[in-house]
């Protein structure tokens, strides 16, 4: 479980990047954080990452407080969290199956489980035919797919997932998408910051808008109002501002509407 | 760490010197050079010390009493020279041994004439005491506790060739600490170039180990292996180099300034080289590990 509460960062003298953000993710969930450049989204991804810490507040991933959390301890951390970029950031210099075991071999695993692991996460990526392919001979939904099973590789319990799909076209950002799903199916918490409203729309899943380090809409009964609303679009829907009404939905240009 | 772990750092480490071939390479030299000039002055220094240590033990300080003193009086007297912690090793030399060694030496061929002085040995009150020291650098300060001992007349002793070698010693001590000191700095300085410019093209790769739960040994590591293979092969070089530069440099001075060969007893390769090897091995090792140990802290915060 993931509890972020009253968390507030300041970079610097007046630059406020968090305002007393308060959300809570349970085990196993699928929650999207979205909302515009400076809207504080990646600032949540970094304080979970440990990459930076809160200026005030409690972040507590899985019964660690990090605002507690001494720095020796963070590699530590960090292995119980998988995290995947918009730009992949694979190593350019070795194939699929060494960027896979990269992560196992820098956490120490011992050569037989990394023999054992890799193809497997390969096979549930899709890429074991691939597995001798070096990055720049892969798609972008590809490389994706390496960077998901480099996250995956050492079965972390949350997954943090920093625009996916930013450098994808839709179909290759819907197939990620769906490879998250069924991550997140196995039972791993999946995170994904996102600004992509096509996707969020797709998915069907929890929303956490923010806007200028605020949480504006919680949305965890977006699952059911889209669903609504697919089934009214199939009925051809005639109320067409059902939509505003919703709290924290998107009109077609990508505004946010503020309850 | 596990053994597979370790020979990845190992592996990490030596793709790390190829990738940075001609900063490596200039590394290597610079260490080299130092290390060279180390084992060349300690070539020097261990030779100088073995002659030193040769004309301590061949040049002595000899010790007359006062002609008269008796025999026990005089053996009094060397007990107490004897217990000083500077005496290495101390003979006594009586009048009447004085007097055959002057016979021999002297009256060789000519007996008849020693035979006058059969009843009155001349050398009777020349009993004396020939010293040697441990460190030959306090004779200075030796002869003057022994110019002032009751019952003692003359102190005979050669201070040149003892102050000369002496001098000769510190004088290569000196410079060959400062050549070295001021080589050390630049071997540190270039390991540490080198190193940053690794970390710069690794950057990328350690960002990555820092997301997945690497830690800072585990970042550090390649780097360290790195400089430690780098100051290895700085040290491996010159003293292959100095293994076969030193039986021909010796056979070149000897066969040259056969002066020299007389006074100058040079120590084998195999009496120096070990202890070279190893110092020079250290230090190697020493200057690799800590310039790549201290230059990789600044990169670890990612």
């Amino acid at each position: 479980m993931i509890e972020i509460t009253n968390v507030c960062k300041e970079y610097s003298e007046g630059n406020k990047a968090l305002k007393n953000v308060t959300i809570t993710v349970e085990d196993g969930e699928f929650v999207f954080i979205m909302g515009r450049n400076g809207s504080g989204k990646t600032t949540i991804f970094k304080l979970l990452m440990k990459e930076e810490e809160l200026t005030s507040g409690k972040i507590v991933v899985n019964d660690m407080n990090l605002g507690k959390m001494p720095r020796s301890y963070v590699p530590k951390y960090r292995r119980r969290l998988g995290v995947v970029f918009q730009d992949f950031r694979l190593l350019d210099d070795r194939n699929v199956y060494e960027n896979v075991a990269f992560a196992m071999r820098v956490v120490g695993a011992s050569s037989r489980r990394i023999r054992e692991s890799v193809p497997e996460m390969l096979q549930m990526v899709g890429l074991s035919a691939k597995y001798k392919m070096f990055p720049h001979q892969l798609s972008g939904g590809e490389q994706q797919r390496v960077a998901i099973a480099r996250a995956l590789i050492n079965r972390p319990e949350v997954l943090l997932a920093d625009e996916p799909t930013g450098n994808l076209d839709s179909h290759n950002a819907m197939e990620i998408m769906k490879l998250l799903d069924e991550i997140n199916g196995m039972g791993t918490t999946v995170i994904v910051v996102t600004h992509s409203h096509e996707i969020v729309e797709k998915m069907h899943k929890r929303v956490i808008h923010m806007e200028r380090g605020c949480v504006i809409s919680d949305d965890a009964e977006y699952v059911d109002d889209a669903e609504a609303e697919d089934e009214d679009d199939y009925e051809e829907d005639e109320a067409g501002d059902d939509d505003e009404e919703n709290a924290g939905s998107v009109t077609e240009d990508g505004n946010i509407y503020e309850d | 760490m596990r053994i597979s772990t370790f020979w990845y750092c190992v592996k990490q480490g030596i793709k790390n010197i190829c990738r940075n071939i001609w900063f490596s390479l200039a590394s290597v030299a610079t260490i080299s050079a130092c290390i060279f000039l180390f084992c060349m002055f300690f070539s020097i220094m261990v030779n100088v010390q073995h002659v030193v240590h040769l004309v301590e033990t061949t040049v002595g300080i000899t010790v007359f009493f006062d002609e008269d003193l008796t025999q026990t009086q005089i053996h009094a007297i060397g007990d107490q020279i004897g217990r000083r912690p500077e005496v290495a090793s101390m003979e006594f030399t009586s009048g009447d041994d004085a007097w055959e060694i002057m016979k021999e030496e002297y009256f060789e061929g000519f007996e008849e004439l020693a035979a006058g002085f059969e009843e009155d040995n001349p050398m009777a009150g020349s009993s004396s005491y020939q010293i040697f020291l441990n460190d030959l650098s306090k004779q200075e300060q030796f002869v003057n506790y022994l110019q002032n001992l009751e019952g003692v007349r003359r102190v005979n002793y050669s201070s040149s060739a003892a102050a000369g070698l002496t001098s000769f010693n510190t004088v290569v001590g000196l410079l060959s600490t400062l050549i070295i000191g001021v080589l050390l700095a630049v071997s540190v300085f270039l390991i540490n170039n080198t190193i940053n410019m690794t970390a710069e093209f690794r950057k990328h790769e350690n960002q990555i180990m820092r997301y997945i739960g690497a830690t800072n040994g585990m970042i550090r590591a390649p780097f360290v292996v790195e400089g430690v293979v780098i100051g290895l092969l700085g040290a491996v070089l010159p003293l292959c180099f100095m293994f076969y530069l030193y039986g021909r440099a010796i056979g070149y001075v000897q066969e040259k300034f056969q002066v020299l060969s007389g006074i100058f007893q040079f120590l084998p390769l195999e009496s120096i080289f070990p202890y070279m090897a190893a110092t020079a091995m250290l230090l190697g090792l020493g200057i690799g590990f800590f310039a790549s140990f201290f230059t990789i802290r600044k990169h670890l915060r990612v």
